[in-house]
């Protein structure tokens, strides 16, 4: 137990913040999602309270849930290198999770990889919480957190290797993320026409940073809601030359084709129900969590995040859910419940109820909307889809015939469907070991045409068509 | 099953055609169109709207069924005006400046047009500037407004400023709503009502002229 003073009447959840608790709180604080529950004491009697809800008054004694653990990172497959001398750090800011790739600049090889939560998460689950809480306090406090984050990475793979050096430090993520880390402000993409300070390249010396580095390098974005992590992506799965889809599924999901010589991208906000917010039972990529739901027998069989007793429900397991519950008769094909109850139950206290059906409708719908406008593209461009490559953590885990069957996926893209892991980290690494991989990616930047979907009467059409199982 | 019943189903179904013939027809048949528009429409409405409150339909179901409703209207309005029948109130709606999301504003739209009050739609990205205008211009009674994103939404309450410095804050209810919104967001900001869903928005609009 550890003691923390507070001003009187100062909000729970930001004294919490305030010394250091990786409190999750999607909602940024507005009492909405729930996930900022603790236990709280007072005068013997306990209570569970959400912390953003509750003003300190005398003494109380506050127990926190179990923090979320960690997931594991990927090993990277050997690249083509410059070979200049010295170690090199690939980080791919995620708005979730940050990954860390120490790389030899002369060999290409991983030295290690690291991967932890983005200490954000406490100012909001995403990107536009994240912007309102900067509205009110600038970007400061979000960016300090980030940096110590990294340094404290840093100087534990230093310790390990009994280094003392970084030469060079690649960053990607999504344009939000590079501009909260390079503290530049982000109030302005919060609102219409969502306008960045900056997209292209940027280098600055480790020190005009505060990192324990020579030299940083943001990499560059081609949008407000398209960033950097496509970018790489197209440099990690190759796609530009093909005529093919690279779709990063998150909380935004972006998208882009690549047909005929050319590079569209959008961006569909899919909201949270992907990574377990915002759904009843839902949590993130953590132990306990249920990532797989099959039919066996007359009934189901679950299998959890390091098989650990189940807790909640993550992304993967929720779209597996969705297709089971399709399949059985739990749900019919608009997505209302067949039985009284609301509720289905996969695990003891794990369930995916009415409202959570609805919420992953309108997800699903909004991604695979998105993906239908860019075959639309590539259509006219008189060219077929030869493969979609999904990234980033659900479309690394996700079930592909789960995701045909809840139609987040096109039965067109049946079997051209390629899960390319984390391939922003990777093709970050990718640009930092080679000038012309960077090269390629500025290029890659600049040339993306923005397919613009919230005014687009086609988007609206396929959004409703698209919500059905 | 009487027609009115008939008809409630059918736009419960969004059976546009079948159910605007239907009114037509009732229409000839010497109905009067406020008994249409309240017995048939305004209830099959009202079904759609409790179904949609207990997850039972989705917003692809409302839609389908207001454009059905929209489209009897269409039929139907000429004759309740011809017949003296006056929309109840007015009511403004618009997603807020910094905004383009509008599905949810439509949707609260067409519910609360199924009550039988008339409701001028100001589009997205909206500045407080033309609400305050289109108040005055329509003789409004209500104001919506709708926001989907945690930033825009505290625009909310620059709008609700902007008609108190108009002088028009006596006049309007403020009814304000979108996913980030809370009840004590509302409360904070000084508007009126909130509600969660579109089927509780159309309640608590027509709840006022009672
Ligand atoms: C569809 C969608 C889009 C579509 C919008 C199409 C359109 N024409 O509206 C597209 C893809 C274009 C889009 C774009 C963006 N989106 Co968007 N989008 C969504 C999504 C998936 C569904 C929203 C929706 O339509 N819901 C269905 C309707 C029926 O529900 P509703 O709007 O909440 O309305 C109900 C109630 O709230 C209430 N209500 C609504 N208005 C009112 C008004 C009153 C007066 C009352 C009483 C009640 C009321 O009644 C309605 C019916 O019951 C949500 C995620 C989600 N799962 O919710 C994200 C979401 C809203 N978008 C989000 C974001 C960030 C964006 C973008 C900024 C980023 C991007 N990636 O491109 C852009 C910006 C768009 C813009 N220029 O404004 C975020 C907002 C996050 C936040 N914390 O604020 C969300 C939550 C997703 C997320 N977590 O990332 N989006």
């Amino acid at each position: 137990m550890r003691e923390i003073e507070a001003e009187e009447n100062s909000s729970l959840l930001k004294v919490l913040q305030k010394n250091g608790y990786e409190i999750s709180a999607s909602c940024g604080g507005f009492g909405k999602c729930g996930k900022c529950a603790v236990k709280l004491t007072k005068n013997g009697i306990s209570k569970t309270v959400k912390a953003c809800s509750v003003k300190v008054e005398g003494d109380i004694i506050v127990e926190l849930n179990d923090l979320y653990g960690a997931d594991k990172a990927y090993v990277l497959p050997p690249m083509e290198t410059d070979g200049k001398d010295g170690v090199g750090l690939a980080v791919d800011i995620g708005t979730t999770t940050l990954a860390f790739y120490f790389v030899s600049l002369k060999t290409g090889k991983t030295m290690a990889v690291y991967s932890a939560l983005n200490p954000q998460r406490s100012f909001g689950a995403d990107v536009i919480s994240r912007i309102s809480y900067a509205d009110e306090n600038g970007v400061e406090e979000m960016n300090k957190c980030l940096k110590t984050k990294i340094n404290d990475v840093i100087s534990d793979f230093f310790k390990r290797f009994s280094l003392n050096k970084t030469n060079v430090i690649f960053v990607t993520g999504n344009t939000v993320m590079l501009h909260i880390f390079a503290g530049e402000p982000i109030s302005s993409f919060g609102r219409y026409p969502f306008e960045p300070v900056f997209l292209k390249k940027r280098e600055y010396s480790g020190e005009a940073l505060g990192l324990a580095a020579e030299k940083v390098v943001c990499l560059p974005s081609f949008s407000s809601f398209v960033g950097a992590d496509i970018v790489c992506g197209a440099i990690a799965t190759d796609v530009i030359g093909k005529n093919a889809l690279l779709a990063d599924l998150g909380t935004n999901g972006e998208i882009l084709m690549s047909c005929g010589g050319k590079i569209y991208v959008t961006s569909v906000a899919a909201g949270p129900a992907f990574e377990g917010a915002d759904i009843e039972c839902g949590t993130g990529g953590v132990s306990g969590a249920i990532r797989s739901v099959r039919k066996k027998d007359d009934g189901i069989e679950i299998e959890t995040i390091d098989n650990a007793p189940a807790k909640g429900i993550c992304g993967a397991g929720l779209t597996d859910a969705a297709a089971y519950m399709a399949d059985n008769g739990i749900i019919d094909e608009t997505g209302a419940f067949l039985c009284d109850s609301g509720r289905f139950y996969l695990a003891e206290g794990v369930y995916v109820s009415a409202a959570d059906v609805r919420k992953f409708q309108l997800a699903k719908s909004a991604v695979r909307s998105g993906i239908d406008i860019m075959c639309g593209i590539a259509e006219n461009e008189g060219v077929k889809t030869e493969a979609l490559y999904l990234c980033g953590g659900l479309g690394t885990h996700i079930d592909v015939s789960s995701a045909l069957r809840v139609g987040l996926i096109p039965p067109a893209l049946k079997d051209k469907v390629i899960s390319c892991g984390n391939s922003a980290g990777i093709g970050a690494v990718m640009c930092m070991l080679s000038e012309k991989a960077l090269e390629k990616a500025e290029n890659i930047a600049k040339n993306g045409t923005i397919v613009e979907l919230a005014s687009n009467a086609e988007f609206m059409n396929l959004f409703m068509e698209n919500m059905t199982f | 099953m009487s027609r009115f019943e008939e008809m409630s189903l059918l736009l419960q179904r969004g059976k546009a055609k079948d159910l605007t013939a239907m009114v037509t027809e009732e229409l000839a048949n010497g109905t009067s169109p406020k008994e249409i528009l309240n017995n048939a429409l305004i209830a099959g409405m009202s079904v759609v709207g409790d179904k949609f409150k207990r997850n039972e339909v989705f917003v692809p179901e409302v839609l389908i069924a207001a454009r059905a409703m929209n489209m009897a209207l269409t039929v139907l309005k000429p004759a309740l005006a011809d017949s003296g029948v006056e929309p109840i109130g007015t009511a403004i709606i618009c997603t807020v400046k910094g905004d383009l999301h509008d599905i949810g504003k439509n949707l609260v739209k067409m519910m609360i047009e199924g009550t039988g009050i008339k409701v001028v739609d100001l589009g997205v990205d909206c500045p407080a500037e033309k609400i305050v205008e289109a108040i005055k211009e329509y003789n409004a009674d209500i104001v919506c407004l709708s926001a989907l994103l945690t930033t825009t939404m505290m625009y909310q309450k620059d709008v609700i400023e902007a008609i108190k410095e108009a002088g028009l804050r006596d006049k309007v209810k403020i009814m304000i709503g979108g996913a980030p919104v809370t009840q004590q967001f509302a409360d904070e900001i000084g508007a009126d009502i909130y509600t969660p869903d579109a089927a509780s928005a159309a309640e608590r609009a027509r709840a006022l002229f009672n």
